[in-house]
């Protein structure tokens, strides 16, 4: 497969699912060739609702269309003994290796780590799971509300008043996907061509405590809570403004900021007193700050304000649905959405890689792949397994 | 034995959380990092912090998180020796990270343009709110702009509260930097292998975006602009967050299957439910979610949160807690791996600070305190830029360094 990414010399085999499907994602826009491996029934994230036109179908897990972009795939029971030889086969030519299940269950089948370095010593193997492959929590169960509320983050979402808020999506488990693909990348940078691979162990609420709130316990330990307090809680220091057609944020941290602040809305006497050009005493008396600057954004446009506080230099963002963040003008401009066409859903635009490479240029390549779309290709072409054999493994039920 | 990343120098330019969460983990698996500061125009994060009511630029706990193991080169920007020893900096340097509004670097001369001119192979990733080029390439962004600009805030959120709420945390500041981390790394190994050097141009709401695909996939695809679920999830049910005994506890419980619906009658001794043949599927504990919720609830209420876990978890269901920074400081898990480390540093001192996430079974990461301001001036002057003493003196003397 040619692809323009600067990772297309490597090949990743991806058996992850909710908690690494992203980072093989980013790993597959950098031109990496992975390679979706998928129970023959279908992998359980292809009955992830909502589905295209709400129609529900293994194919049309808007979920499994978004996170396999750019991605092969092929079926392969790996809980067979043929299945295991073909897996070790396809170890033997690739880089990487990810996989998301229960600690210990890769080496009941002879597919742990070590089993496969004896294969492919430069593998680089890539775990993840809820709790990490070690600790007393190592063999509990986890999902993706249980991630955001183990990683602190939820402490700080919502209204204080209110049950804390979980993320619109599963945003604790993509901090481990992210980490895991970060990982990868610097093994395999230090591994080069001839080095020896490694075994990453990607705990979730590790990566969701560094992912989203790292700063959570040195701020208690610092004793600067924002407002206060023995740690952070929900709603705190958050300058959200109701204006004329939706919401706007504010943020200021930087001496001139303040200033602008103060020019945007017609430096008001309150703020003469020199205690207000302290930032830790304007997010500490956020409240006060909050009636001062209500009676002036009321009145404006999102987009006014946007404009206003740029010219400023101060930055003000209106609170965008996704739709209006898909539609914004800097969005278009950029090409941020690109289409891609699949057989049976059709052409639609897809987010695509959330940077540039000038000198690789990454782009949406392929859709996500139909269940098994690349079984042949994979098994007959490039492991050259005879006809016979492969109808010997589907009347099996292998592949 | 050697770090992977041992050998790569990088060229810092950035402040506040990215950048310097990028560099960091560099860092931290070897690379060279050195940071470009001044005590006049400090990183913002700096000013962060406060200990007995005085602020410090020493000591602010983010600052002190973000930055840990780069070293700190204090530098007069605003003069032509500072800005040319920055650039005699960027000439031994693999990579420069930054993330300053586009006319800062450009006002240095040291924007991906000019550094090319004189560093052919560079490496150099630019990360800004909006991303360059478009109408608000050029805008200023931080943090808190970035989850309501690209629609994060607008989602997070329970149906029925009053205004967009979301969350303290400002995502994705701390993990666009992991994935500005992937390209720089990518492009670094394309460069061994054409010495060719590129410009990378992250969008920092565009990195959050990406962690939202499935959700603009509703839009794009269906048509329909996604609303508030509030702790809804499509694929589970009941999932959610339930109050428990004390102030402000909370437990999380998700039945991701319907073997995790079968345990749950049997952890909380609901036969009638066990029974209810409507209950046997997703569908129809969707369609009761709310009856489950309040019935869960009466259970919850009356135990402690980690005691729910601890219940639900021998039963194999997926389950926990909400943890604030308390619980983590005490959390005998973390413990046992090591997921918060202690770090001693001459002005903040002894805090506790969060492990790399990042765990090799053969490198390991070497975790070393942030710097004081320009603590490594001297030393980066003389053993990477190779100035004399003499001269590192009447560079002193003219505040272009060490300022």
């Amino acid at each position: 497969m040619t692809t323009n990414g600067p990772l297309s010399r490597y090949r990743v085999l991806d058996l992850s699912d909710m908690k690494a499907d992203l980072g093989t994602l980013y790993l597959a826009h950098l031109g990496a060739d992975v390679i979706r491996i998928e129970p023959p029934e279908g992998h359980s994230t292809r009955w992830i609702p909502p589905f295209a036109g709400n129609i529900p179908n293994v194919e049309r897990s808007l979920y499994y269309l978004y996170r396999n972009v750019n991605k092969r795939g092929i079926t392969l029971d790996i809980e067979t003994s043929e299945g295991q030889e073909i897996l070790k086969r396809l170890v033997k030519t690739s880089d990487v290796i990810v996989e998301c299940f229960q600690p210990g269950y890769l080496n009941s089948l002879g597919l742990g780590y070590s089993n496969l370095k004896q294969i492919n010593p430069k593998i680089i193997m890539a775990s993840v799971t809820d709790w990490g492959q070690s600790g007393p929590r190592r063999n509990f169960e986890g999902s993706p509300i249980v991630a955001m509320a183990m990683s602190g983050a939820m402490q700080v979402a919502g209204f204080q008043d209110k049950a804390p808020s979980d993320a619109p999506n599963a945003m604790a488990y993509d901090m481990a996907a992210v980490y895991a693909g970060t990982g990868i990348m610097i093994a395999l940078y230090g591994r080069g061509d001839d080095g020896e691979g490694e075994w990453l162990d990607i705990s979730v609420q590790e990566a969701g405590i560094a992912g989203l709130f790292p700063w959570s316990v040195p701020m208690t330990t610092y004793g600067t809570v924002p407002g206060g307090g023995d740690f952070p809680v929900r709603g705190a220091s958050m300058l959200i403004y109701q204006c004329k057609d939706g919401y706007v944020k504010i943020a200021g941290n930087v001496p001139r900021h303040w200033e602008a602040q103060k020019e945007l809305i017609g430096k008001p006497d309150i703020f003469e007193d020199e205690a207000w050009d302290d930032n830790v005493f304007r997010r500490d008396n956020a409240d006060v700050m909050r009636i001062a600057y209500e009676e002036y954004i009321q009145d404006r446009t999102m987009q006014e304000l946007f404009d206003a506080g740029q010219e400023l230099g101060l930055p003000i963002t209106p609170l965008q649905s996704l739709g209006s963040f898909a539609e914004s003008p800097q969005t278009k401009s950029r090409e941020f959405f690109q289409p891609v066409n699949h057989q049976l859903v059709g052409e639609y635009d897809y987010p695509g890689p959330p940077l540039r490479m000038m000198g690789t240029p990454l782009s949406l390549r392929k859709s996500a792949p139909l269940l098994g779309e690349d079984n042949y290709e994979i098994y007959s072409v490039e492991l050259e397994i005879n006809d016979d054999e492969l109808n010997n493994l589907k009347s099996k039920g292998v592949i | 034995m050697s770090l992977p990343l041992e050998g790569i120098r990088v060229a810092h330019l950035g402040q506040g959380a990215v950048i310097p969460e990028l560099c960091r983990v560099m860092a931290e698996f070897g690379a060279e990092v050195i940071k470009v500061e001044s005590q006049v125009y400090p990183d913002f994060m700096r000013r962060g912090g406060r200990l007995d009511g005085e602020p410090n630029l020493n000591n602010s706990a983010g600052y002190n998180e973000a930055n840990r193991n780069v070293k700190s080169f204090a530098v007069n920007l605003r003069s032509e020796e500072g800005l040319s020893l920055v650039r005699d900096l960027v000439k031994v340097s693999d990579v420069v990270a930054e993330n300053n509004r586009a006319y800062v670097t450009r006002s240095w001369g040291l924007d991906y343009d000019s550094v090319k001119e004189f560093k052919s192979d560079i490496v150099y990733i630019s990360s800004n709110g909006f991303g360059r080029g478009g109408p608000a390439g050029e805008f200023a962004a931080f943090g808190p702009n970035l989850a309501p600009y690209l629609g994060l805030n607008y989602l997070w959120g329970h149906p029925d509260d009053v205004e967009p709420m979301g969350a303290t945390i400002n995502h994705p500041d701390h993990i666009a930097g992991k994935v500005g981390l992937m390209a720089v790394l990518a492009a670094l190994d394309h460069r061994n292998r054409t010495g060719e050097g590129q410009f990378i141009d992250m969008s920092q709401a565009e990195a959050g975006a990406s962690m939202l695909g499935e959700r603009f996939l509703e839009y794009t695809v269906n048509g329909h602009d996604p609303k508030p679920r509030g702790n809804d999830a499509p694929y589970a049910s009941p999932n959610g967050v339930y109050p428990c005994k004390g102030e402000d506890r909370w437990c999380v419980i998700s039945v991701m299957t319907d073997q995790h619906w079968v345990s749950l009658c049997e952890a909380m001794d609901r036969e009638d439910w066990k029974k209810d043949s409507e209950l046997n599927e997703l569908s129809g504990r969707l369609n009761r979610r709310d009856e489950l919720n309040q019935e869960i609830t009466k259970w919850t209420i009356e135990l402690e949160p980690e005691r729910v876990m601890e219940i639900l978890q021998s039963y194999r269901i997926p389950s926990g807690y909400v943890q604030n920074s308390l619980d983590h400081l005490a959390d005998p898990h973390l413990k046992e791996r090591g997921g918060y480390i202690e770090l001693d540093h001459p002005v903040a001192g002894v805090h506790t600070y969060p492990g790399n996430p990042i765990r090799f079974s053969r490198s390991k990461a070497i975790i070393d305190r942030a710097p004081l301001i320009g603590e490594h001036t001297y030393d980066v002057c003389r053993d990477v830029l190779g100035i004399s003493d003499s001269e590192i003196e009447r560079l002193t003397e003219l505040k272009s360094i060490g300022y």
